[in-house]
Order: structure tokens, then sequence, then C-alpha cells
């Protein structure tokens, strides 16, 4: 298969870890801890709406010196959320990444998230990617 | 091609440091006014460690230790992870994928002169940045 006919469900991670605008920051850091991932999906009403990162976390609360248990996720979560739909060819995820400098994209299907897809996602599975962000100079 | 280009065409110079005894605050603070997600710490200026964004949640956030009074040293990652300033992009990627690292320090002729990331390699460009002093 060449990696043109790639899309993003066949090189995303399709285990996304979520929790709700209410979620203390503390809940948050310690999944990121657990499950070895730097950013977690914020929903409110289950419908994703932002997302958190470990660089969130460590600013806001190293800097503003406040407790983390009373920091809750939608405090300091980016949105609105950049997302990318299952069926799109992989590089067009590469140049959104590229595009606004973020390095996760949270993958939807029909308004249902299914997975999320990380610089990282794209150059482990396929290194020759790179070549979609260095095209022949 | 890509191979044709080099770590140094897409590098953040220089590369922001501190001393290894400087507090946890004074490291988040350089990070956020100079929009950087790492910081090298030096030992009589001698590149010893890295401490980066993430270490900060793992090591003292998680652990509910004081950001005022944890040193640098304290909890930066070590050794480091060195790439030539004209190893090509491709090798750098290869590098990062394989230690699942997010940073490499790059080193001309022995001087510490940038770092080497997964979004500059995403964003194919140079980033000049600067420390702030206050």
């Amino acid at each position: 298969m060449t990696m043109e006919m790639l899309e993003v469900g066949d090189i995303m991670t399709p285990k996304v870890v979520t929790a709700d605008v209410d979620a203390p920051i503390t809940k948050i850091s310690k999944d990121m801890e657990l499950m070895g991932i730097g950013s977690v999906v914020i929903t409110k009403g289950g419908k994703p709406v932002g997302i958190v990162t470990d660089r969130d976390i460590a600013l806001k609360v190293t800097l503003e010196d406040r407790k983390p248990s009373e920091i809750k996720a939608k405090e300091v979560m980016s949105s609105p959320l950049i997302t990318i739909e299952q069926d799109a060819p992989q590089e067009r995820a590469c140049e959104l990444m590229a595009e606004t400098g973020v390095r996760r994209i949270p993958v939807m299907e029909d308004d249902k998230l299914v997975g999320i897809i990380s610089v990282r996602n794209v150059l482990t599975r396929n290194p020759a990617c790179i070549k979609t962000l260095y095209p022949s100079e | 091609m890509a191979g044709l280009l080099e770590v140094k065409d897409v590098m953040t110079y220089p590369a922001i440091t501190e001393d290894e005894d400087v507090s946890i605050v004074s490291i988040s603070k350089c990070m956020k006014r100079s929009g950087i997600g790492s910081v090298v710490i030096t030992k009589e200026g001698n590149p010893v460690g890295v401490v980066t964004d993430r270490n900060i949640v793992l090591k003292v956030i998680m652990k509910n230790r004081n950001p005022d009074t944890v040193k640098a040293k304290e909890i930066m990652a070590s050794p480091l992870v060195t790439i030539e300033v004209d190893a090509s992009i491709m090798g750098a990627c290869k590098v990062l994928i394989e230690k699942g690292i997010r940073r490499l320090l790059v080193i001309d002729d022995g001087e510490l002169v940038g770092i080497v990331s997964l979004r500059n390699i995403l964003t194919g460009e140079p980033l000049h940045v600067r420390k702030y002093l206050f």
C-alpha cells in the first residue's frame, strides 16, 4: 500500500482518553501519567469541546500558584477543537498540523470522537510521510 | 528532496538555558515567555540536562511539590540526546522515533546551538527564540 492511500483512520490511535469540563486537573494529569499520554480531550455533555496538554497544566499551576485540585479542565483547555475526519487522507492531517502548530488532532466520524492522531503517529507509522512536509525543493 | 534539508534549517535557536539551581517557577516563566517547551539545564555553563513542561507535571505537580523550592537539577532528564547541526531532517526524525522522545539538542563544533523537536520537523521552518530576563 502506498502512503498516498493511507487515511487518518489507518494510523490514528483508536483509543482517546477524555474528561469532563469540570474534572480537576489532578485527575487529568494522573491519567496522563498512567496512560503515558500528553493530552486529554475535554468533553461537555459527552461532546468533545477542547483539549488539555501537559504544557497547559505545567504553566497554569506553577505560574498562578494555585492548587491543582481546585483547577478545572475548562479553565486550562484549548478550545475550540481542531478536528479531522477519519476518512481524510493522512497528508491532510500532516498539513493541518503544520499549518496550526498543533501536535495532536482528535479524529471524528459523523460527529463522534473515534481516535486521535499525533505527529508521532504520522511519522512513526510512515516516516516517508515526512516528504509531505518537505516536498522536493 | 527531504534528505537535503539539514537540522539547522528547522531548529529552534538559540537553546534557552538556565542553571541547575534555578527554581521550577523560574523555568516555567522562561517557557511561557519564550514560547518553548524545554529548557536546557547547565552546571557551570555546561549542559547537563533538560527540563520539559511534561517533567514539571509528572515530577512536581503530581508529587505535590512546591515549584518555588524544587530546583531544576532535581527533576531534569539526563543524559542529553544530541544531534549534529548538519545532520539530515530524516536522520533527526529517525532518532526521535526510535527513542520515543520529542526533542534533540543540536550541536555545532561541540557547542550547543539549538533544539530540534517534532514540532520543528512539522512546521519545517527555523524558529528564533529569545530569553527574557525579567
